[in-house]
């Protein structure tokens, strides 16, 4: 049975630090920043902080590295069932069931940059509506095309009056950006 | 007597009028009054959102769907089949006197599900959220299963277990331990819901 994942568990795993490990290199820093305070470098406090600042960035992009948002989209022959285990929200709708599905855009705001997220709209056969947004899900180079493409051949309509499509053979980040693209050069609202 | 506003072809107008004979048309709408609305481009989707009126939508084709379900039509009416739709406006007529809404809308998270009650089979609460089963799958929203349970009043939904509601519609037996739904599944029945 073909099955086409949408999410976390296309991706390999990232190498994770142990807190021990973060705590020899936080051991490190101080040390570092200790010997600096006795030196001539630690008398020019505004270049002392910017090191400081650096070394932070550093220790918490090793967080950064290791966070997953844990969502996937999971389609096979029978459902089409997305897990958000982040936040605790699922789905699971049957294919036969699913008359149409519209690919739209959703906007919003992360403090002063606009993010574009694509969404995923169900229309049900009973008319009831599905409306998806694809928010935090890391997908790989082509996984919606796939799925689209999937879909279609379960015999479901797809609507795509943004020409979506075109772009999403690309993977989460590039797709994000490209739909920004869209956005600033005006082809979107 | 419901006031019904039209912004259709004389042929639909005519037709609705003839089928309901105790409905008034006024050319302005207001609360509680039926705006039917025939949509045959984007243009014609100039409605406002907020609204204390019920929309009811004539189409010809499926192509603006989507946007149509963005206004959240009351009942979408098929022009090609509209004789036989018009039992749909009959509901909706019904509802109105009975002052309940077909529709219920859940928002949670990255998720929003809009949907007809009665295909709402039965809803689990785990904890802080709920898992609502229905007639094309299941969802889980964060909500309590007492207030969903008053937004479900004046339909046929009972509680049957401190963590369970089900829909009278879709139960074949039940005794006083468990339920059988017309699906198969079996749910409890609390002690205290006997």
């Amino acid at each position: 049975m073909e099955k086409i994942v949408i999410g976390r568990k296309n991706f390999k795993e990232h190498k994770v630090y142990t807190p021990k490990q973060k705590a020899l290199i936080g051991i490190c820093l101080f040390t570092f920043f200790l010997f600096l305070y006795f030196t001539e470098l630690g008398r020019n406090i505004m270049l002392l902080m910017f090191v400081i600042c650096i070394s932070f960035g550093y220790i918490k992009s090793l967080d950064a590295n290791v966070y997953h948002p844990n969502i996937t989209i999971e389609i096979d022959e029978a459902t089409l069932e997305y897990i958000n285990k982040t936040n605790r929200q699922s789905f699971c709708l049957e294919i036969t069931k699913i008359a149409n599905v519209r690919l739209n855009y959703i906007r919003r705001y992360m403090g002063m940059r606009p993010v574009v997220d694509l969404s995923l709209e169900f229309l049900m056969k009973d008319d009831s509506l599905y409306l998806l947004s694809t928010r935090g899900i890391l997908s790989q180079k082509g996984d919606y095309l796939k799925a689209i493409e999937f879909l279609e051949r379960q015999g479901i309509q797809i609507y795509d009056p943004y020409q979506l499509r075109s772009i999403l053979d690309r993977d989460s980040y590039d797709f994000q950006g490209a739909l920004l693209n869209r956005l600033w050069q005006g082809e979107l609202k | 007597m419901i006031n019904f506003v039209f912004k259709s072809s004389q042929e639909i107008e005519s037709l609705i009028c003839h089928h309901f004979k105790e409905i008034t048309v006024n050319e302005k709408v207001d609360k509680d009054s039926i705006f039917i609305l025939e949509v045959n481009d984007v243009s014609d989707l100039d409605v406002e959102l907020e609204r204390d009126y019920d929309l009811v939508v004539v189409i010809d084709n499926g192509n603006l769907i989507f946007d149509i379900l963005e206004l959240r039509p009351s009942v979408i009416l098929r022009e090609s089949k509209l004789e036989k739709d018009l039992v749909l406006l009959e509901e909706l007529l019904l509802d109105k006197k009975k002052h309940v809404q077909r529709i219920i809308e859940f928002k949670s998270g990255h998720l929003t599900v809009r949907l007809k009650i009665e295909t709402i089979m039965y809803i689990e609460s785990f904890g802080h959220y709920l898992e609502i089963h229905t007639s094309n799958g299941r969802f889980m929203v964060r909500d309590k299963l007492m207030s969903v349970l008053n937004r479900l009043e004046g339909f046929d939904f009972r509680q049957i277990h401190k963590s369970f509601i089900v829909n009278e519609k879709y139960i074949r037996s039940i005794s006083s331990k468990n339920c059988i739904l017309e699906n198969n599944i079996e749910l409890p029945v609390g002690r205290a819901f006997k």
